[in-house]
């Protein structure tokens, strides 16, 4: 009930916010920054209620790590906004807010209170947190690219360097978070499992996201100026960390996969 | 503005020069790269992906030659991971302007063998093992010698530059350095984890002091130690209930609509347009004639007296519903010729095992749980499962014991590497307050 109350008056919040910051005045931008706070207050206040209600932390299905994924996005579009004096992640920040607490309504997964014993670990909650994190800032970082090469695209206009600018800034921030919950999934796997790495389908998924990114900043390195090369890039990795999130459960290998139980089997 | 990417030079390859940077000391102008033959000049993409296929060649060839159930001796992985390593690092050091070492070490070549890597791992990814074996006669790309092949290209680079860039060590070069040096040893340990990992499963009963386990290969292994069960415990959570609805398209012929709420009296839940409502909970219980009654064994069955109503109201059903246990069958109430509402097992919250563990003299009592394994000389004990038709009163459990040689050399690449990361973070939070940059 909870849920149903709380989503649409976040969604209703981050597309007002949106509106409010196509106007571009000072105070137009003041109240859109209030909407979203707004929205993420909100998203909080879900999730925290989730946690209580379902005694665990609420990270273990898809459905659950969409909302921690939706509330986050706007969080950390005002948060890395305010920190690099920038209002370019703003309008995607909130589009995805709202875009993955829909999809959130309109698949609502049945959320129990089970949580099986090899989740049960103090590693569960700072490797789901931090791959989030790092989910939200690679997301903004692939919604701002896709937006630059759209608009070139649409102009027929030549990519130029400064176009890369933001989104790299946002894998600056997205890839080391990457490379904590890679490694914090990899010690909680030698307590739980026995062994740090297995590749397993889900961890080969989540090596190949990190490579996707690890290309892009050698890349970038070396070819800072072919702008398109670099933001198709970012397109791509974020691909490929989609799948890693939820487009394994559709591939032939998900059945090998221990890490199933973020379906709603 | 820059040349649109089609009319930017082309090496005699044919394909595109990428490069974009200013020249640097000791490269060939660009106008005299087209005279040059495939090796000479700067060595760049072509030259890259030409080794990388090479180096999967070989793997080919090492596979159809050798096969892919190869064991390496420990030792041997260590010392020739650690020669191998040594050499790179020298010649790097000795000869690191030359044209040869800056490729070896470059971004052309770092791209391709991480492009080259990903792929190989993606074909993992994507094709089940047993679909792998039935094509190209293995389980698993993770064993071929052509990954292993590309593993090498990869570590090459990352000696090769690191041994470039880790002197003078700059706050710059010392974040490059960190992230770089913890690939290297996360890569060495992991090779020699993979050639001396011993990972063996022991099935440990009430009553009876094993000391045999069996190796994932099957050969069997003797522990210098021996484990015995002492004690299993086994906590569930209480069980929920669901709609079976007969459905010839599903593997078991029956469609599962799921309830979410744990059972108690007084529960009420909607399930697939029923209302259902808990009269009576049981948590241990046995059918004892027509009628379910409380037991104080561990093990009964959780059962419950439920209603069942329709979308109007009207009452469909009301009865007894149970998973069932090793004391009595499971019960179900039936609601139509195809429906019915069931109780499906409860799923474990917790499973512990208290062992007595006899080393020589030494003998005493740890409790083993998952998450939570125990060490025993170079032995880490992990809990893996019980007999799961038994439950609580399972008589064994399956511990797995594992010895892993090279897991200091991995924890400290990746501690190297969580260094780096946090010092990536720091300094891409830490950037200079940027331009505006529009939306």
């Amino acid at each position: 009930m909870t849920t149903t109350l709380a989503a649409p008056l976040a969604i209703a919040a981050w597309m007002a916010a949106a509106g409010a910051y196509a106007i571009r005045r000072p105070r137009a931008q003041r109240a859109a920054d209030l909407l979203t706070m707004l929205g993420v207050g909100v998203g909080a206040v879900l999730l925290t209620w989730l946690w209580i209600t379902l005694e665990r932390p609420p990270l273990r299905t898809l459905g659950e790590t969409r909302w921690w994924y939706a509330v986050l996005v706007p969080a950390l579009g005002l948060l890395i906004g305010w920190r690099f004096q920038t209002r370019a992640l703003a309008i995607p920040a909130c589009f995805m807010g709202a875009l993955f607490a829909f999809v959130n309504l309109q698949h609502p997964e049945y959320m129990d209170k089970t949580l099986m014993p090899a989740l049960q670990s103090p590693w569960f909650v700072p490797h789901v947190i931090v791959y989030m994190l790092a989910y939200s800032a690679l997301g903004l970082s692939c919604g701002v690219a896709a937006w630059a090469l759209a608009r070139r695209l649409w102009r027929r206009e030549a990519s130029v360097p400064e176009d890369v600018d933001l989104p790299h800034r946002l894998v600056m921030v997205g890839f080391p978070l990457l490379t904590c919950g890679l490694l914090f999934g990899a010690f909680w796997a030698k307590e739980a499992w026995g062994h740090y790495w297995t590749w397993d389908p889900k961890e080969t998924w989540a090596f190949l996201t990190w490579s996707a990114y690890l290309v892009y900043l050698h890349v970038r390195s070396r070819h800072a100026l072919l702008p398109r090369l670099n933001l198709t890039l970012l397109v791509i990795g974020f691909a490929v960390l989609l799948i890693c999130w939820f487009g394994i459960n559709y591939l032939p290998t998900a059945a090998e996969s221990v890490h199933t139980y973020t379906r709603m089997d | 503005m820059k040349p649109a990417l089609a009319d930017r030079p082309k090496n005699r390859a044919g394909s595109l020069e990428l490069r974009a940077m200013p020249r640097r000391a000791g490269e060939t102008p660009s106008a005299e790269r087209g005279r040059e033959g495939f090796w000479e000049g700067d060595p760049s993409y072509p030259q890259a992906i030409l080794t990388i296929l090479t180096a999967m060649a070989i793997g080919v060839v090492f596979h159809l030659r050798i096969g892919y159930r190869f064991e390496l001796p420990a030792g041997a992985a260590l010392i020739g991971g650690l020669i191998y390593a040594l050499i790179v690092c020298i010649v790097t050091r000795r000869w690191q302007t030359h044209r040869l070492v800056r490729w070896v070490s470059g971004v052309p070549f770092a791209v391709t063998s991480i492009v080259a890597v990903g792929l190989t791992a993606g074909v993992g990814a994507v094709i089940p093992s047993s679909q792998l074996e039935r094509w190209i006669g293995i389980p698993t790309v993770f064993r071929s010698w052509t990954f292993w092949m590309l593993i090498l290209a990869m570590l090459t680079n990352l000696l090769s530059v690191t041994a470039r860039r880790c002197l003078p060590l700059t706050y710059r070069n010392f974040q490059f350095t960190l992230s770089h040096l913890g690939l290297i040893l996360v890569i060495l340990g992991g090779a020699w984890s993979g050639a001396s990992l011993e990972r063996s499963r022991l099935v440990v009963s009430l009553g009876n002091a094993s000391d045999t386990a069996q190796m994932e290969n099957g050969r069997a292994v003797t522990l210098p130690f021996t484990l015995q069960l002492r004690e299993f415990t086994l906590e569930s959570f209480p069980p929920t209930l669901a709609l079976a609805t007969l459905d010839e398209r599903k593997p078991d012929g029956l469609a599962m609509t799921p309830g979410h709420q744990f059972v108690k009296a007084g529960m009420r839940e909607r399930i697939g347009g029923y209302q259902v409502e808990v009269k009576e909970y049981l948590p241990r219980a046995a059918l004892v004639g027509d009628r379910w009654h409380a037991v104080p064994f561990s093990t009964s069955a959780p059962a419950a007296r439920i209603a069942v109503t329709d979308r109007n109201g009207a009452l469909a059903a009301e009865g007894w519903v149970s998973c069932g246990g090793l004391d009595t069958d499971r019960s179900l109430v039936q609601l139509s010729p195809t429906q019915a509402i069931v109780m499906p097992k409860p799923r474990p919250r917790e499973y512990r095992a208290t062992l007595q563990i006899a080393q020589g003299e030494q003998r005493g009592t740890q409790l083993l749980r998952v998450n939570y394994p125990l060490s025993v000389g170079d032995y880490r004990l992990y809990l893996l499962s019980y007999d799961e038709t038994m439950g609580s009163a399972s008589e064994y459990v399956v511990v797995e014991a594992v010895r892993d040689h090279g897991l200091p050399m991995v924890y400290a690449g990746m501690f190297l590497l969580l260094g780096g990361a946090a010092l990536m973070l720091w300094n891409g939070i830490g950037q200079p307050k940027g331009k505006e940059t529009r939306a």
